[in-house]
């Protein structure tokens, strides 16, 4: 089965899909494959003593989703309006997890070799838990990797 | 992994723990022929498979043990301990092969030609009498290669993950049902009462149902147990006797899995510490076999499991000097103890009285996972025990684990649940109720009927605030967890409900509070709490605060130290505030049974008149109903300021900037809002003594130097003032010792004006001391406090040497007691 892939496309024009979020001005790319749901915003309900990181949970159909605030993990400050915000819904290690992101856009198609390295301005985090820079007309896409930046939202510290 | 292979391990462990087993069996009863029988079919057996799928060294393993089993059964061997022990080490053998193909799909590399030799070496020990049967039964050779076992029951294998999944999916059909049921109940549409009913019914069963596929004997949990009893015995030179009751008795699977850990460890334990050796057995009077006892059974929704030995039993003595040796408790703590709650220290990390750390159970790190292990499946494990005669562990399981029982409670606008099975009853608390939350050193207690109960208020656990004044810790949930009792100080408490039980996602692992979360049928989500980790935040558990927590209370004692609490009153449009120690009661009257009194307004109170006046003066007091009343003073003079609404408490640190004006304290901001400061000296001299002559600053002989103690800021500010006024020269003090300091110092005082209530040393116990110091006890000493009544307090009061109590408020009262002790003279200070 490999093979049937090597012979259609090569390497390099692999294409990917990722669809596209706004966390404070930033846009950010993830895998539809990671991606389970998608949701408008619903009532959180507060879990006691957790860390900042730690919204609360809320009732994804009947299935009970931790929510997970990652602007403290990227560092990015500007305020969410919690109201008119959406989330991601991914899987990670056998559990769901909604992110909440201020706005999800589209699904884009990015080709393997449109994908961009990282700029070395970027912080170390962020080259960490990024796979690369789409660079779309209007904006520069953060492509981030789920698998790298899910250990460093749940750990505690 | 090859299907096949995957099935030749499943099959091959399952009759690997048999053989185990059934030898050790045979080691206690060398007779048994239809025990050897059995023995030398399965490694018959597991011989064959291994050939056929090419497993050369395990082959090879297996046919050394065929062979010895062999010879035993043709009586070619004899049988000892020795024997079996080579036999029991080929069976080890082959399962640390078997593993090592389970994990890398291929036979180790390791080299087993020596152990092959052992064993056919101890195999070729001929025993000196063949016997002659020997010759007849080799000509047998009856061996089928698979048992047949005439089993009644018809069985299929399931993967158990599809039974798992099959468990989600019916836990997912309950909560879905409850949600039915509450929506039928809102709706009452009569249509669907009979389908809801039908899909209650059913669904109940499909969950029994499903819980019984998940139902296998307890046997399967205590498989390895005897050959490691066997084990032991050996290592320990101690003869020891295992007996299972009990082996029949259901329970989940998930279940087994999280007990044998736990069962493992407590007859390691039973059978290093417990039970004694052969020699000491004997002169105890004991049989010289020590015996291990295994029982289980069903109880009102629960399996009870009890390991119990013979042995010699808990030496409380022992455990009281290990726990005071390790600092876990101090003497006065364990004088409370029952002797029970003792015996439950060893479960405590770090315990273990073993004298000389055995390898094989003394680190005194077993216990603790074993309580903990058992607490994660909601259950309990406790230790009974009877000194030289044994002890036994006694465990109890839900048997229900996914669904159960809850207590819905709400804190602070937040609601949780509280496993039923933990609650022992709720109790209702307040001024108006039969039961008080009282306090002893900042900790809260409940006296409930022969005992006091340890209490945690829920909201400051969980570190929550609503910002709503409405009433809050009304109640109190009684919990038990093993044989410890406590109370958890809630808001509300709701309903009873059962619930499916999630487990908390991982993130939320560490922690404790939390055993899981869940649905309610009105879809919200609520946190389940689990008492058992709540009981480690009680106070007794104080030893184990961290530092940081330590800092932040010292600095939050910082921070009181230099707040004051304020009643805040509302009058008309006017926000009012009064510093709290200076209020008494706070209380409703029936204004019915208000008098007059020379145009005064009063009522009787606690056997004394209280006086009533209105804060406000535009302020009415209603012609009927309660009117609500604050009140101050002391035993003559009891006012009672009739106010519109009590508002809130608010305690605040006082800083120099923005709260108080310099000169006089007459308004603050206060919660965020500005508000007026009663001056509640001014109101109870106008109450009480207006017809005598006014505040005239009288001029005095010679500065007279007064100390004052109290631990309130704002109360040394005003009675600074107050003194100032007057002409004294005052010096304040923040505490007794502060006190003490100055006045061991050059510094000579004429008077004292001290506080009653303050921590560390109190009026009473300052003013004894300073009786007792030569050159302090001719300095008069005059208390201050809001307690109305006095009179309780006599006795410590003329002990301690104070000459005068007087309230707080009653600052005429305070003027003339000054006056009077300093020997101060009318004709010095004209007019009074």
């Amino acid at each position: 089965m490999e093979s049937d892939n090597n012979k259609e496309t090569s390497k390099t024009e692999q294409i990917h899909q990722y669809i596209t979020m706004r966390i404070g001005h930033q846009l950010f790319g993830v895998s539809v494959n990671h991606v389970v749901d998608v949701q408008r915003y619903q009532k959180i309900t507060p879990i006691p003593l957790t860390r900042r990181e730690i919204l609360g949970s809320l009732n994804l159909r009947g299935r009970i989703v931790t929510n997970l605030d990652i602007r403290v993990l990227l560092e990015i400050d500007d305020k969410i309006d919690i109201e008119k915000s959406m989330s991601i819904v991914v899987e990670h290690g056998d559990e769901l997890y909604s992110l909440v992101v201020d706005k999800v856009g589209d699904v884009v198609s990015v080709k393997s070799q449109e994908l961009v390295k990282n700029p070395d301005n970027l912080s170390k985090l962020w080259q960490e838990v990024s796979l690369g820079i789409f660079p779309m007309q209007e904006e520069l896409v953060v492509i981030l990797d789920l698998d790298k930046i899910m250990p460093l939202l749940l750990e505690e510290k | 992994m090859d299907e096949l292979i995957a099935e030749f391990l499943s099959e091959t462990s399952e009759g690997l723990q048999t053989l185990d087993n059934e030898l050790v069996e045979f080691e206690r009863d060398p007779h048994n022929e239809n025990l050897l029988n059995s023995i030398f079919r399965l490694m018959h057996t597991i011989k064959g498979t291994c050939g056929f799928l090419g497993l050369t060294k395990l082959t090879a393993v297996a046919h050394a043990g065929e062979n010895i089993i062999d010879k035993i059964r043709h009586k070619e061997l004899s049988v000892d301990e020795h024997v079996i022990s080579v036999v029991l080490e080929s069976i080890d053998t082959i399962k640390e092969i078997v593993l090592y193909i389970s994990q890398h799909e291929t036979e180790p590399t390791t080299d087993y030609s020596a152990l092959i030799q052992k064993i056919n070496d101890t195999a070729n020990n001929v025993s000196s009498t063949p016997n002659q049967e020997s010759t007849s039964s080799q000509e047998k050779h009856e061996e089928p290669v698979h048992s047949v076992e005439a089993s009644s029951l018809q069985t299929i294998k399931v993967n158990v993950k599809l039974l798992e999944n099959l468990m989600q999916i019916v836990s997912e059909l309950v909560l879905n049902r409850n949600q039915m049921i509450q929506l039928d109940r809102t709706i009452h549409d009569h249509r669907f009462a009979p389908s809801i009913q039908r899909l209650n019914v059913i669904t109940s069963s499909l969950q029994e149902t499903v819980m019984e596929t998940r139902m296998q004997p307890i046997s399967n949990a205590w498989v390895k147990i005897p050959r490691m009893v066997r084990d032991l015995a050996k290592d320990l030179n101690k003869k020891i006797r295992l007996e299972m009751t009990g082996k029949d008795t259901e329970l989940d699977k998930q279940l087994i899995e999280s007990i044998k850990d736990p069962l493992v460890h407590m007859i390691r334990n039973s059978a290093d510490h417990g039970l004694e050796t052969p020699e000491v057995r004997i002169k105890a009077g004991k049989p010289e076999e020590g015996v291990i006892t295994l029982k289980a059974f069903h109880q009102g929704g629960h399996i009870i499991i009890e390991a119990s030995d013979d042995g010699n039993g808990i030496n409380i003595g022992r455990i009281k000097s290990k726990a005071l040796q390790n600092n876990l408790l101090t003497e006065e703590e364990l004088a409370l103890l029952s002797e029970n709650q003792i015996t439950q220290l060893i479960f405590r990390p770090g315990f273990s009285t073993a004298e000389v750390i055995t390898d094989i159970s003394g680190r005194g790190v077993g216990l603790d996972v074993v309580k903990r292990n058992i607490e994660e499946i909601r259950g309990t494990v406790e230790l009974k025990s009877i000194e030289g005669k044994g002890s036994t562990f006694v465990i109890k399981i839900p048997l229900t684990l996914a669904i159960m029982p809850i207590l819905v409670i709400e804190s602070e606008k937040q609601k949780f649940g509280i496993p039923q099975i933990n609650v022992v009853e709720m109790v209702r608390t307040g001024a108006n109720f039969e039961y008080k939350i009282e306090e002893i050193n900042e900790n809260k207690i409940l006296r409930l009927r022969d005992s006091l109960l340890p209490l945690i208020t829920l909201s400051d656990l969980l570190q929550i605030k609503s910002g709503t004044s409405e009433e809050k810790n009304n109640f109190v949930v009684v919990c038990e967890v093993s044989d410890l009792q406590f109370g958890i100080i809630v808001d509300k408490i709701y309903d009873t409900e059962e619930i499916v039980l999630k487990p908390v996602s991982k993130l939320l692992k560490t922690i404790n509070i939390y055993s899981g979360n869940t649905l309610l049928g009105s879809g919200e989500i609520i946190m389940i709490l689990d008492p058992a980790g709540i009981i480690k935040h009680l106070t007794i558990l104080h030893h184990e605060e961290d530092l940081e927590q330590k800092a932040q209370r010292e600095q939050d004692k910082i921070d009181r130290e230099n707040s004051t609490s304020f009643l805040i009153l509302k009058t008309g449009k006017t926000r009012k505030a009064i510093p709290l120690e200076f209020v008494s009661r706070l209380e409703e009257i029936d204004v019915t049974k208000i008098e007059m009194a020379a145009d005064k307004l009063v009522i009787q109170y606690r056997g004394g008149l209280m006086f009533l006046h209105p804060l406000d003066p535009k302020y009415k007091i209603p012609e009927t109903g309660l009117q609500q009343i604050v009140v101050f003073g002391s035993n003559n003079h009891i006012l009672g300021l009739a106010v519109e609404d009590i508002i809130d408490i608010i305690e605040q640190p006082i800083g120099k900037k923005h709260n108080f004006e310099e000169e006089e304290i007459t308004s603050a901001i206060i919660g965020g809002k500005t508000t007026d400061i009663v001056n509640i000296n001014q109101i109870f001299h106008q109450v009480f003594f207006s017809d005598e002559d006014s505040l005239e600053v009288p001029s005095l002989k010679k500065e007279y130097k007064i100390l004052t103690v109290d631990d309130s800021p704002f109360f040394r500010k005003i009675i600074f003032q107050f003194l100032t006024e007057r002409g004294f020269k005052a010096i304040s003090a923040k505490t007794a010792i502060e006190a003490i300091e100055l006045l061991n110092s050059d510094q000579k005082f004429d008077l004292i004006i001290t506080d009653i209530n303050m921590p560390e040393m109190d009026g009473f116990e300052f003013a004894k001391f300073c009786q007792e110091k030569e050159q302090l006890k001719d300095i008069p000493i005059i208390a201050l406090t809001s307690n109305i009544e006095l009179g309780k307090e006599s006795n410590k009061l003329e002990q301690s040497g104070i000459k005068n109590c007087i309230s707080k408020t009653n600052f005429d009262e305070l003027m003339n007691a000054i006056y009077s002790l300093l020997k101060i003279q009318e004709s010095v200070y004209g007019i009074r």
